[in-house]
């Protein structure tokens, strides 16, 4: 599904990334773990298309990302969704219209819309906010309005950045149980924490990066 | 965003007032434009009217007389220069002058000076032979001399291309000041969407979804813009045909509004609005 072959990264001359070699399969749920600035955000980010690999080569599904055209990105964007650690929410809109945007740019029409994001709202306990401007909600909510845009489409990967960053332990909780239950759909997730304790006795892989280096 | 002409309405109106300058400065351009387009166009029919009104004048010897007249007249015919000839006797000539002269003036002089005249209105494809035709036209015995307008209708040629030359300048620099209006605006308002695009290019939105409503939103500026000339043209050729207005000038009322202005007009707002957002949009990157 996800595949990084001798991967590099560099910001000026300093290597973010170096020699990443990564094989995530289909359906895996996956943490990207390390301090702050060890290029987790980075990684996401080149499997996202929003950066380019100045060295090596990444696969996502079909799309290789080293050849990608910049017309081709929107649609390795349907193929892969991401739930920001800022959210990136519409604060000036409603929640259903947040979680319909991803569904009226793919094109589908008014009637399915409202029906899915209805249901998807109720998957994340957020159906009774459906009305709701984004801006009044707190930080668990938004995250949940995030997380319910990043599903809507079942995508076949979500990254997800930090989403426990902001939130109480509770809320963290809920939320990671909310990830469970999309990859038990058959979804693979990737996500980038450096809290250890969402991944502490985890079943999942844990891959480690240390100064732009990986290990498992 | 999923309709874009709602949505472009929307950021039209949530800038009311930088869109109405921006629209009724495109007005002002394109009013202009079609004033400057449609006087060459004016210009261009009474020039080539001039030409086919254009007449070569022979003026003929006092003592020819009048079986030598229509027999000259007749073979002039027969040597196909001409498109149409005209006999103007001295006599006619006289009362032509009177409309025009103080008859009390021409009643000094106490004979009348005017020679009979034919008018040989020349074919268009003869016209570059003209001088030739002069020349042999003023060796026939019948013939005193001949004018011919030459220098009048050449010094009006040049004067023509000048002013083509200068209106098509004129119309270049308006058009590229309505790109440049269109393209500021456009370009403003996607700046202040900059967030919400980011966001749109996050969930996959491809550059067509994103161009749409600012594509809209010039094509509505360039349409709105010239909609205002029309109008303003429309307002100024009913004052122009007005009965009262103008009547001490009645060749005011022979200026055209050719009919094509009515469809060419907005459609060219339409299309110049579309391809002034489309360059102010540039490529939509995503990385």
């Amino acid at each position: 599904m996800i595949e990084f072959s001798g991967v590099y990264k560099y910001y000026d001359s300093l290597a973010v990334l170096q020699n990443i070699n990564l094989k995530i399969e289909k359906g895996e749920f996956v943490f990207i773990t390390g301090p702050s600035g060890a290029g987790k955000t980075t990684l996401l980010r080149l499997i996202f298309g929003s950066e380019k690999a100045d060295e090596g080569e990444i696969k996502v599904g079909d799309f290789v990302l080293s050849k990608i055209k910049q017309s081709k990105i929107p649609y390795l964007r349907r193929f892969v969704t991401f739930v920001f650690q800022d959210f990136k929410l519409r604060q000036d809109l409603t929640v259903y219209d947040n979680v319909a945007l991803p569904l009226l740019i793919s094109g589908q029409k008014e009637r399915d819309i409202k029906q899915k994001v209805y249901d998807t709202l109720k998957n994340v306990n957020l159906r009774h906010r459906a009305d709701y401007i984004v801006r009044t909600l707190s930080g668990g909510e938004q995250q949940r309005v995030a997380i319910a845009r990043a599903i809507i489409t079942n995508p076949r990967v979500i990254l997800a950045d930090e989403p426990t960053g902001n939130l109480d332990p509770d809320t963290a909780n809920d939320v990671m149980n909310l990830f469970k239950s999309v990859n038990a759909l058959g979804c693979t997730l990737i996500i980038a924490t450096h809290n250890p304790e969402i991944f502490r006795n985890t079943p999942y892989r844990v891959f480690h990066l240390k100064e732009g280096k990986i290990s498992q | 965003m999923n309709n874009p002409v709602s949505y472009a309405i929307k950021s039209l109106w949530g800038n009311k007032w930088s869109s109405l300058i921006a629209m009724v400065s495109i007005g002002v351009c394109f009013f202009i434009i079609t004033i400057i387009a449609i006087g060459l166009y004016n210009l261009n029919v009474f020039t080539k009217n001039l030409s086919n009104k254009a007449a070569l004048v022979i003026s003929l010897k006092n003592n020819t007389s009048q079986k030598d007249t229509f027999q000259f007249i007749e073979d002039l015919n027969k040597k196909d220069i001409f498109s149409k000839i005209k006999f103007i006797s001295k006599e006619e000539a006289l009362k032509e002058m009177k409309d025009l002269v103080e008859p009390s003036l021409i009643e000094l002089i106490g004979f009348n000076p005017l020679p009979d005249t034919i008018e040989g209105f020349i074919k268009d494809e003869k016209l570059n032979k003209l001088e030739e035709i002069t020349k042999e036209l003023k060796n026939h015995p019948y013939v005193e001399d001949v004018y011919y307008p030459s220098k009048i209708i050449y010094a009006l040629k040049t004067l023509k291309i000048t002013i083509w030359n200068s209106g098509i300048l004129v119309l270049s620099l308006l058009s590229i000041s309505i790109l440049f209006i269109v393209y500021a605006t456009v370009k403003n308002h996607y700046w202040q969407k900059e967030e919400e695009i980011e966001i749109l290019k996050l969930l996959g939105a491809t550059p067509s979804y994103i161009r749409y409503p600012f594509l809209t939103e010039g094509a509505l500026l360039g349409f709105g813009g010239s909609f205002l000339a029309l109008l303003l043209i429309i307002f100024l050729f009913f004052i122009l045909y007005s009965k009262e207005t103008f009547s001490y000038i009645p060749a005011i009322k022979n200026i055209i509004l050719p009919f094509e202005v009515f469809y060419l007009l907005p459609f060219g707002g339409l299309l110049l609005g579309v391809f002034s957002a489309f360059i102010a949009l540039g490529k939509i990157k995503y990385q």
